[in-house]
């Protein structure tokens, strides 16, 4: 039975929160101008250096090194804590080596996930949904930085901070935040600038391409019109969906539909998939991953629906319950 | 056993009982906790399993307890109960049986070094486990891009259940 109660008590909650989020103006050209230097550094620019990422009091270090020329960006990351990981990205395609398993993924890249190149192309509605702010120039990894604040505009998003280094506009350090709380943290400890590299190194080594390993291509397919059985109505405020598409994943062998979603900032994915005879069915509700990741699953008509982002959780449970079939 | 994990959840709990009720057990523990930071020259020592254990919140997590009767008012709790969760979560991912605690390298030159992650306790409640972390990290891997920041093993845990979403948030 509805609590109507509640949700006349929901909807003044939420009025107040829209209220509230019109109180912020809009972002300077000159802040908005700090974002599109950012942005385009990556394709204008070399470099390597080392960084880290920290949540949740984990600490794990990464090998950087990005080189531009007349066929795009080409660039190499190693993680050097925990289980060793090389991942090479030639413009879009990714291929993601893990030596101990002898494993290869290959992966086309939708989103933007790499520290430092976060920000899509694409970013005009940001100011609808963030309030972008000067702050001051600090000095990050020897270099001198402008700090930008972007506030979010309600509570379905977290707040970001970047550190933005003045004269390459290469992304220094990035801190997503819940409030005044630093949810996670990217921020380089080591870096060169506009280096000749070589690029060999970005080519696997010998021991990459033995015989032994296995290799994963995460393929996807672009479904035609109406052939994805889902749709995502009545999205919550400034999310907008990317693409959608069939994909296999790392451990399955069946294909799982995949949404993808932005606010121009933060990413969220919907994974659905048939839940199998040969699996317990899963248990709907809210699961935790290392920073700013929250995890909404639910179940409509024997299929599981896995949404991912890292937003707060009540936006992934906005999200995930939009998804309905045709 | 109790200390390598390698006891299932109901035997767990057991042995939590016994230790509740006996002191002279729990100076054991203690004792041993304490040799086995000696043994891993761990900086810092063990404390009393007292801390550790009067907590009801450190058996019962949120995920767990019985259901409460709430108010439509809590509805303006969500940010509060938010927090709430994350706390738990932290703890959860102790007591999460889906949850491996890898044995991790500091950085590349640390492989010969004595730094290691040791597993204190690895057991959980029965109904924490109900969905493999493996299907999650598919989708994170995915999510994340390969990204830093996202292993491949055993970084989700359950925070709450739908029931409790909704009983906290009554719409």
């Amino acid at each position: 039975m509805i609590n109507w109660k509640a949700v006349a008590v929901f909807v003044l909650a939420v009025g107040f929160q829209v209220a509230f989020a019109q109180e912020l103006p809009r972002s300077s050209e000159s802040a908005l101008g700090w974002l599109k230097k950012m942005t385009n550094a990556p394709s204008l620019h070399n470099y390597a250096g080392t960084f880290v990422y920290y949540a949740d009091n984990h600490v794990e270090t990464s090998r950087i090194t990005h080189k531009v020329d007349q066929a795009g960006e080409h660039e190499k990351i190693e993680v050097l804590d925990g289980i060793q990981r090389i991942v090479f990205r030639d413009n879009d395609e990714m291929k993601c080596y893990l030596p101990e398993s002898k494993r290869i993924y290959t992966e086309k890249r939708w989103f933007r996930k790499f520290f430092p190149n976060l920000i899509p192309h694409s970013f005009e509605s940001i100011d609808e949904n963030y309030y972008v702010q000067e702050l001051k120039q600090e000095r990050v990894t020897d270099r001198l930085s402008q700090v930008l604040l972007l506030s979010p505009r309600d509570v379905l998003r977290y707040g970001h901070q970047f550190w933005i280094d003045i004269d390459t506009g290469l992304l220094l350090k990035v801190a997503v935040l819940n409030g005044k709380e630093i949810v996670e943290q990217f921020a380089f400890v080591q870096l060169d600038t506009d280096i000749s590299i070589d690029p060999d190194l970005f080519k696997p080594g010998q021991t990459f391409i033995a015989d032994d390993w296995k290799v994963t291509h995460l393929v996807t397919s672009t479904p035609k019109q109406g052939e994805l059985k889902w749709r995502v109505a009545n999205l919550p405020p400034g999310f907008k969906k990317i693409t959608e598409m069939k994909r296999n994943l790392a451990e399955k062998s069946t294909l799982v539909d995949h949404i993808a979603l932005t606010d121009s900032l933060a990413t969220v994915s919907i994974f659905i998939e048939p839940i199998g005879n040969e699996k317990p069915a899963p248990t709907p509700g809210f699961f935790s991953s290392r920073g700013a990741i929250n995890i909404y699953v639910r179940v409509i008509d024997g299929n599981k629906i896995t949404t991912v982002g890292e937003v707060p959780l009540e936006t992934t449970k906005l999200i995930g319950d939009a998804v309905s079939k045709y | 056993m109790l200390m390598d994990g390698e006891l299932d959840h109901q035997e767990v709990a057991g042995v939590l009982e016994e230790l509740k009720i006996d002191e002279g057990l729990r100076e054991k523990w203690k004792n041993y906790h304490v040799i086995g930071d000696a043994l891993r020259q761990s900086s810092q020592l063990s404390t009393s399993v007292d801390l550790n254990f009067n907590k009801p919140t450190k058996t019962k997590p949120l995920v767990l307890v019985s259901k409460p009767k709430y108010k439509p008012a809590r509805i303006f709790a969500f940010s509060v109960a938010a927090s709430v969760i994350a706390m738990v979560s932290a703890w959860a991912l102790m007591y999460n049986q889906t949850y491996h605690p890898q044995q991790s390298i500091v950085a590349e030159n640390s492989r010969s070094g004595s730094q290691k992650a040791v597993p204190v306790m690895g057991t959980s409640p029965a109904s924490l486990v109900n969905y493999p972390t493996m299907d999650m990290n598919d989708y994170l891997f995915v999510h994340r891009e390969f990204s830093p920041g996202t292993g491949m093993q055993g970084h989700v845990t359950n925070v709450n259940t739908l029931t409790d979403y909704d009983e906290r948030y009554p719409r």
